[in-house]
């Protein structure tokens, strides 16, 4: 049946179809509960984050830039991020020919741990750098005495952002490198170009906007990093801080305005860098589907002469890159190439995350297997893993409900603004954690009239069961949305008709015909929501008053733990954190050979 | 000796041969057809002689030279995809200059043998479009001249023609045996397509299941085909398994002689339709009685099924001249002209 899906990617044609189908009734009815859903948690949040901001007039722009902590917050923030995805983009292009291409041993086990950082809470892996780089620590010692500090200083900074962002960069490139066609280089080869430069002049050439839009992407994630920045950086102002703890900061210290200004700066940067990558890889997309409408078209001959295109010489700042990638290419010829990109792959991922892992699971057994048992016995222990629970359990339910609605409003119908509807679904994904906090704080919170009214009625959301989950959401929707939605547009038409010629209503349609072929993509974004949704911390943080045994989650309390010294405390709960990832990574994997198996066949 | 292969292996996963233990062959300056069913192994050896696959066993020499350690960039080959592989993000110029550039020609140089090759593959005036804005043929004379450019001794094509419609096609094939002569290299080209190879090929190659059945002049091959595939892969041919009585088989009325099989022994008899001769029930030539069952006009012949008297059907090609008539239910009377037996 998925093959009839697959091969009918359902054009303008059928589509348009679909205006017959639905009845309005249906449309109407989702783009109201979508609409209210979206205006209540993503518009009236991040709105009022913008008229804060305003208040002021339009200089709250550039109020940050103002306060010397407030610009030089920023200037880390958007530096060690540039760094932090620079080199995941480095790094991460070469694991991911690495393990696109390459048979070594442990490919698999590699690639199947490298979603680790998306599944560990960040304030647990704050934790893991700090206990690998703290000075008491072996190495961190070692460090400190050759003046290298990575815990508490700028360095600690940028290897957070690196160690949470590190998935982001390989996945996106991987699809695409899998995605060449070999035959491409083998021309290449059989026309004299050797290795190096048929990467260089054919591998490269078509990769790159891949390439270019991961680091866009990486870079927005890494700016917008908090939990796992706020352990280790030590945040000390001037030097280490960086813009979501400043604003965190200003949050604390009641000014909203400060915090709201420093939001929309941090925001615009985040859109322009989405925006980017969007932008590339519509670019890439539109050429390599190549632009057969084009074809023969009057007016073909470009512009440029072929002799200009001939000699674009490489310029001279590129001599060293060349240098070295030729070096490299030495290199590996001496030891096999793919035992070469084995050994990196290894070494680069042994580094950034079996390294720090082995050093969590140490430190929580340090005490022994009772002493670990006991420092999660603690009463304020079981009590934040249990509230984690809940909150997740909330979060799962209502993105089902909601992400498949919108999901669906969004592939099977058509309606003016439609494109409205996906932007404000994907707004969040350029929200730092912090802000998406800050946002429902200003709507819901004790200082707004909407919060003061609910307050009356004795409806609690702020610092409440309601904002976490909201907080938890926001976070979370976006992904939900965006795993559903390709996942449904495969789903043709033709099966959804098939069974309305068969007499089945909408609703039986949907349930019998519809969910189950999406099925393993929505066990996916299930997934992907309990991980997130255990880990998240920043939003939390920012709406839940951070209340010990009241709405303390297990990501809180490995903050406060750490933050107090408790370190085995800290390491307990991080600990059974870290497994539930790892539980759910496993899944994760299981399930993209599953969803990946559906449709292929 | 332009190509020659000893005995050369393949084993993708071990104990699965694709290519199995094939010699051959390929004078200077020919153009050898590489036919076979899919799966045979034909873009497997392709690939080896090109080196871009290791072969498990065996040599191969290009101009009496081993080039078995020399990577694919050092053996002169020069090579047509399937899909054409050309690359997107180039121009036609620049895709044709790749192979220039790398040998570091100068600019000048670089523009005359473009400019040169364009005119030879009838593109001239098309170096600045990308290849997404190229017709099919187009994209294909392209990866020729792409191929021809660093002025390769070998010439390898893996169906260069599987994605361009027939008419365009026999123009193509044509076309490249034009500029294979013109340029005075040594092709091998592979194709499904068995008028193609015969059309265009001074000798055809023959392959199944990895293994060279046969290698020989398109003639050779139609008219003594080495074995019963061959006989029934290059035509749609009569194949017929009987017993040899008296040192002839029987095909109801007709009698074949079964020399030099024994009698007693199981034969395989393969009979082109063009050697069914069909003619008017009181002839000339006279032959044995049968009936026409079937009748479908195929270009220039008629492609008949005639029944003969005891329920045995042969398939038979008659000239379209015959006017008399063919229709179906009458009578005619047949004769074999050729056939060959093998063992069953
Ligand atoms: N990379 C590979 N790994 C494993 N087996 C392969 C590989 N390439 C080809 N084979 C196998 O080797 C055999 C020969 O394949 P080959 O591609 O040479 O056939 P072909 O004659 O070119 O077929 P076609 O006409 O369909 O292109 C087939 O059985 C095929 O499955
Ligand atoms: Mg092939």
């Amino acid at each position: 049946m998925s093959t009839v899906s697959v091969l009918q990617p359902a054009p303008a044609a059928p589509r348009r179809w679909a205006v017959h189908a639905s009845r309005p009734l249906t449309l109407y009815l989702g783009l109201a509960a979508v609409g209210s859903y979206l205006l209540l948690l993503v518009v009236l949040p991040v709105g009022s984050v913008i008229r804060m901001a305003l208040v002021h007039g339009w200089p709250g722009f550039w109020h940050p830039l103002t306060d010397p902590l407030g610009r030089a917050a920023l200037g880390l923030s958007v530096t060690a991020g540039l760094l932090a995805a620079g080199i995941n983009t480095a790094a991460g292009t070469a694991v991911a020919f690495a393990l696109v291409r390459g048979r070594f041993p442990g490919r698999r086990l590699l690639d199947t741990l490298l979603d680790l950082p998306l599944g560990v809470p960040t304030t647990v892996s704050g934790l893991m750098l700090l206990l690998l780089y703290s000075p008491v620590s072996p190495i961190g010692a070692w460090l400190a005495a050759r003046h290298l500090a990575v815990a508490y200083a700028p360095a600690g900074v940028v290897l957070a952002m690196a160690f949470v962002t590190l998935p982001y960069a390989v996945r996106t490139v991987q699809p695409v490198l899998a995605g060449l066609d070999r035959r491409m280089e083998e021309a290449a080869w059989t026309l004299g170009a050797s290795r190096w430069r048929t990467l260089r002049e054919v591998v490269l050439p078509m990769v790159w906007p891949g390439i270019a839009s991961g680091f866009c992407l990486t870079f927005s994630r890494a700016m917008a990093e908090f939990g796992s920045v706020v352990v280790i950086s030590g945040n000390l102002p001037g030097q280490t801080l960086v813009a979501p703890v400043y604003l965190y900061g200003l949050l604390e210290n009641d000014d909203p305005f400060g915090a709201a200004a420093m939001s929309v700066d941090l925001l615009l940067i985040a859109l322009a860098a989405h925006a980017v990558a969007a932008w590339l890889e519509h670019r890439h997309a539109a050429r390599l589907r190549g632009a057969g409408a084009v074809a023969g078209g009057p007016g073909q001959g470009a512009p440029v002469s072929p002799t200009a295109r001939a000699s674009a010489r490489p310029a001279a700042g590129r001599q060293a890159v060349l240098h070295a990638g030729r070096l490299a290419a030495a290199l590996a010829r001496r030891i096999g190439r793919w035992a070469a990109a084995g050994v990196f792959t290894w070494v680069w991922l042994g580094v950034m995350l079996l390294l720090p892992l082995a050093g969590l699971i140490s430190g929580a057994l340090q005490a022994g297997v009772a002493g670990f048992v006991q420092s999660l016995a603690q009463p304020e222990a079981v009590a934040s893993l249990r509230l984690s629970a809940v909150v997740t359990a909330w979060t799962v339910l209502f993105n089902v409900v909601f992400g498949l609605w919108t999901a669906t409003l969004l592939t099977k119908h058509r309606f003016p603004g439609r494109w409205l509807v996906s932007a404000v679904a994907d707004l969040p994904f350029a929200l730092s954690p912090v802000i998406a906090g800050l946002a429902l704080l200003l709507v819901y919170g004790p200082n707004t009239g909407l919060g003061q009214w609910l307050q009356a009625h004795g409806i609690h959301v702020v610092f409440a069961l309601p904002g976490m989950v909201m907080a938890s959401l926001l976070v979370t929707y976006p992904l939900v949305v965006r795993e559903l939605v390709p996942a449904l547009q495969l789903t043709g038409r033709a099966a959804e008709e098939a069974a309305y010629t068969l007499g089945a209503s909408r609703w039986r349609t949907f349930v019998r015909v519809t969910l189950p072929s999406i099925r393993w993509s929505l066990y996916y974004a299930v997934v992907l929501t309990v991980a997130r949704s255990l880990g998240e911390f920043g939003a939390v943080l920012v709406v839940s008053g951070n209340l010990v045994g009241v709405t303390q989650t297990a990501p809180l309390y490995v903050y406060q733990a750490t933050v107090e010294h408790n370190m085995a405390a800290a390491d307990a709960v991080s600990l059974i954190l870290a497994s539930a990832s790892f539980v759910m990574l496993l899944f994760m994997q299981f399930l993209r050979r599953k969803g990946g198996l559906a449709h292929e066949h | 000796m332009s190509i020659e292969v000893r005995n050369l292996v393949k084993h993708y996963t071990p104990g699965v041969p694709a290519v199995r233990g094939v010699s051959f062959t390929v004078e200077t300056g020919e153009m050898v057809g590489l036919l076979g069913p899919s799966g045979s192994g034909k873009t497997t050896l392709l690939r080896m002689i090109a080196g871009l696959e290791p072969q498990t066993a065996g040599e191969i020499y290009i101009h009496g030279r081993l080039v078995d350690p020399l990577p694919p960039q050092r053996r002169g080959v020069g090579v047509v995809f399937q899909n054409y592989a050309l690359f997107p993000h180039m121009t036609v110029f620049e895709n044709i200059a790749f192979g220039l550039r790398v040998q570091r020609m100068r600019r000048a140089e670089i523009r005359e043998r473009v400019a040169e090759l364009l005119r030879l593959v009838r593109l001239s005036g098309f170096e600045d479009r990308y290849p997404s804005q190229l017709s099919g043929g187009q994209a294909q004379r392209v990866a020729l001249a792409r191929a021809l450019a660093p002025k390769p001794s070998v010439l390898l094509l893996d169906e260069p023609f599987a994605a361009i419609d027939t008419k365009v096609r026999k123009e193509l094939r044509e076309w490249v045996r034009r500029v294979h002569e013109e340029v005075g290299i040594t092709s091998i080209f592979v194709t499904h397509d068995q008028d193609e190879a015969f059309e265009v090929a001074d000798r055809v190659m023959v392959f199944h299941d990895g293994e060279l059945l046969q290698f020989g002049t398109p003639q050779q091959i139609l008219e003594s085909p080495a074995t019963p595939f061959v006989a029934t892969f290059v035509g749609d041919v009569n194949e017929i398994e009987r017993q040899v009585v008296g040192g002839a088989v029987s095909l109801g009325p007709i009698r074949l002689s079964a020399h030099p099989f024994q009698d007693g022994a199981r034969v395989r008899v393969v009979i082109r339709p063009t050697d069914v001769v069909v003619a008017p029930p009181d002839g000339p030539p006279v032959g044995p009685r049968a009936r026409i069952r079937r009748k479908i006009a195929k270009g220039p012949v008629h492609a008949v099924q005639v029944e003969l008297q005891d329920g045995l059907v042969l398939r038979a090609f008659v000239p379209r001249e015959a006017q008399w008539a063919l229709h179906p239910g009458a009578p005619v009377s047949v004769w074999i002209k050729d056939y060959q037996t093998f063992p069953a």
